[in-house]
């Protein structure tokens, strides 16, 4: 690379090349890197001026990043996807009064005249065709007509929606009323409420369009639907099939690719698909499929967090268990940054919670965490292991039932913090045998809050909740029952650093353990709570 | 749309057309509407231009994540224009046309917000103006970056495995200079310079696989 060349003497412009030099490649990466220093652009501006060779070096080096961006996991078929969502709404306002304009003065029916000799004989070649030209002329216009009327009708009709919230897009406000055909969103999420009580959560990047205020055609996204009172029988249509509320709520997740994903919260929904007719499907169940498959069961579900200021990336990923059972349909709730008092425990058990226990306050660390909802039918499985991805270095704890010593597998990894949280609103079964109700006759299991430190993203395994045969009858007064299911969270360790320049990971969001080896050691951690019970 | 041709033309295909023999001395070539009710000629030029026409407006200096907005824009401006588009001639050509237009309208408008360095985008603009001007490379473009990409894949399996998982947190996973430096135990300016450099490397290899393909 050449550099204007400066009067001084040889060694100081060497010194001096050399460092601006790396000024100017440390200006241009960063200008590519999209986080400029206020004086880059000045830099760069002036090299640009005077060196070709810099101008061809910033050129190749954005090309270089437009190609990886391109390359590396860029969701090509949702912009397309979003291009015709846009041009299929730039149609739908003028589309039929431009069509039947068209159609009647032939903008799309122009003969083009013939182009060399034939053209001078034309005229005379067109006067015996009038009928025929006047026949297709009609025909050609009576099938615009047809196409404009049913054009219009694929795309539906308007409905009224009111905002109720807003996050993360600048294209919706809360308290808007608006005449919503096609409902395009790029960013964010939001909800909507109809006229009928039915709200709607969608996240980004969606695409749906109305075909009337009870029946949604969803091409992409995912949309949660809260039915109300009064929107039993909302019809989701999606194009592997379609999903009819039972009075419920559930959600279906539309993929580019054709997947469709349904899973419902509460109550029922009924799926109709080629593939297998009419299935029902009841809360806690979740299943994919296509337009060529039947319905498989979905291991896991995101629980969108409602919280502001929560994270938005997500840091478990990719969970399942090796149950199979044919016609299992459980899906693992994954609540993002869900962990806090009083949120629900367990997919299979709607009125359990994670609380602190009796007199203390809620666990400051555990605040925030991903949160896996599990299933209490596990917890008689003795082969029983679930595994799930960790996606950046994180803590992940499992609260293990107190009454019982722990299964090796977890006294082998995790390292018991001493600390406890409960799980409480339990109605008397066998899992809750020997439990004494407090004074206002609340069930409630203790459970050890268990943690291991995760350096790196990986996949962690856990397994069965249940102890050995051998360990059994020598544990406790419990020993001849099994214990509750264990609940996990993750915590990501290392909140990122946002400014350039910043030389140290900032202090974690989670206290750091000890080395694991001692798996029952207690960890003295505070236990100062955000929010605690009186 | 109906065009007739002369019979001493001869009839080109048309990706989705067809010939008929109608009325004597002349074809009846029925050629597909650029704007039809299902719009599928203009979503199969979305689909084949989309990649390059992003990488052409990142490379006017649009910050990356503005870079999807903007080609959106175009792609809808090139559609309700479309009448003004004449079928047969470069229709990537045309796009960036527009893509050009709109990049100029957001350094007029000062715009920090999708415009990386107004002076620096300046400079690219005129510079893509002043390509724009030699037909030849415009024809070009696409073949170029069906083989740029190609070279791309290649050469990222060649990078060691920091590398890639550097190129990993910042472009799969978009990651932000500070984070991946978190991560990594050192600097966001560290990281700019990683950066760089294996944007170098994979500048040189791309070099030598694309000279090695064309020799």
């Amino acid at each position: 690379m050449t550099r204007p060349s400066k009067p001084a003497d040889a060694a100081s412009s060497v010194d001096e090349n050399t460092v601006d030099l790396r000024a100017l490649e440390a200006a241009i990466g960063r200008i590519v890197d999209g986080e400029p220093l206020p004086g880059d652009a000045a830099i760069v501006v002036e090299s640009l001026a005077s060196s070709p060779e810099v101008v061809e070096q910033l050129e190749q080096h954005l090309l270089v990043d437009a190609l990886l961006r391109d390359e590396v996991g860029y969701d090509a078929a949702a912009f397309v996807d979003a291009v015709r969502v846009m041009i299929e709404a730039e149609n739908s306002r003028p589309a039929f009064v431009t069509r039947v304009r068209e159609a009647i003065f032939g903008k799309e029916a122009d003969f083009v005249c013939p182009i060399g000799p034939a053209a001078t004989t034309g005229r005379r070649r067109w006067a015996g065709l009038s009928l025929p030209i006047t026949l297709a002329c009609t025909l050609l216009v009576m099938s615009l007509l047809a196409n404009g009327i049913w054009n219009a009708a694929a795309i539906g009709e308007p409905v009224m929606v009111e905002v109720a919230a807003v996050d993360g897009t600048t294209a919706f406000a809360v308290g808007d009323r608006l005449d919503l055909r096609t409902l395009v969103l790029p960013d964010g999420a939001v909800d909507l409420t109809l006229g009928s009580g039915v709200r709607l959560e969608c996240q980004a990047p969606l695409m749906a369009r109305f075909e009337h205020p009870m029946r949604l055609h969803l091409s992409r996204g995912r949309i949660d639907i809260d039915v109300g009172d009064d929107g039993a029988g909302f019809t989701v249509v999606t194009s592997a099939g379609e999903v009819v509320d039972l009075g419920t709520r559930f959600s279906v997740n539309a993929s580019p690719d054709g997947e469709v994903r349904v899973a419902v919260f509460s109550g029922q929904v009924e799926l109709r698909s080629q593939q297998v007719g009419a299935v029902s499907l009841v809360d806690g169940e979740a299943v994919r499929l296509t337009k060529s498959q039947a319905p498989r069961r979905l291991q896991s579900v995101e629980i969108r967090s409602r919280n502001p200021g929560d994270r938005k990336a997500v840091v478990i990923s990719e969970i399942s268990d090796n149950v199979e059972v044919s016609k299992l349909r459980r899906f693992y709730g994954l609540v993002a940054c869900g962990m806090r008092d009083g949120v629900r425990a367990f997919r299979d058990r709607r009125e359990v919670s994670w609380q602190a226990e009796p007199g203390d306050v809620f666990p400051d660390d555990l605040y925030g965490a991903d949160l896996v909802q599990t299933f209490q039918a596990e917890r008689f499985r003795q082969d029983f292991s679930l595994q799930f991805g960790v996606s950046q270095p994180s803590r992940v704890y499992v609260f293990y039932d107190a009454r019982y010593s722990p299964p090796d597998w977890l006294a082998r990894d995790f390292v018991n913090t001493g600390r406890r949280i409960v799980s409480t609103g339990w109605s008397p079964t066998p899992v809750t045998r020997g439990v004494q109700p407090d004074v206002w006759g609340t069930l409630a299991i203790p459970h050890d809050i268990w943690c291991r430190d995760l350096v790196q993203p990986t996949t962690v395994v856990l397994g069965p909740p249940v102890l050995p045969e051998r360990d059994r009858n020598s544990t406790s007064q419990f020993e001849s029952f099994v214990p509750s299911m264990y609940g996990i969270a993750v915590q990501p360790i290392a909140p990122p650093a946002t400014n350039i320049g910043f030389s140290r990971p900032r202090p974690s969001r989670a206290k750091p353990a000890p080395a694991t080896g001692a798996p029952t050691k207690a960890v003295p951690v505070a236990t100062r709570g955000r929010r605690g019970r009186p | 749309m109906v065009r007739r041709v002369s019979r001493e033309q001869s009839p080109k295909p048309f990706p989705h057309g067809f010939f008929c023999k109608a009325f004597s001395g002349c074809y009846i070539e029925y050629v597909m509407p650029k704007k039809s009710p299902d719009n599928r000629w203009f979503i199969e030029q979305v689909e084949q231009q989309q990649s390059a026409l992003r990488g052409f407006i990142r490379m006017l200096g649009i910050r990356p994540e503005s870079v999807d907005d903007l080609a959106q824009e175009t792609f809808v401006i090139a559609y309700k224009k479309l009448d003004m588009f004449e079928q047969g001639t470069n229709f990537g050509a045309w796009l960036r046309t527009i893509a050009r237009n709109l990049v100029r309208n957001e350094i007029r408008r000062q715009s920090r917000r999708r415009v990386l360095a107004n002076e620096v985008a300046e400079f690219l603009l005129d510079r893509a103006d002043e390509k724009a001007s030699h037909p030849a490379s415009e024809v070009e473009q696409a073949e170029q970056h069906r083989q740029q990409v190609a070279a791309l894949r290649a050469c990222l399996r060649k990078l060691p495995e920091r590398s890639r998982r550097i190129v990993q947190q910042r472009y799969f996973e978009d990651l932000s200079l500070g984070v991946i430096a978190g991560y990594e135990n050192t600097n966001a300016n560290n990281i700019s310079q990683i950066l760089f450099r294996l944007r170098s490397a994979l500048l040189g290899c791309m070099k030598e696989r694309l000279g090695e393909a064309s020799g």
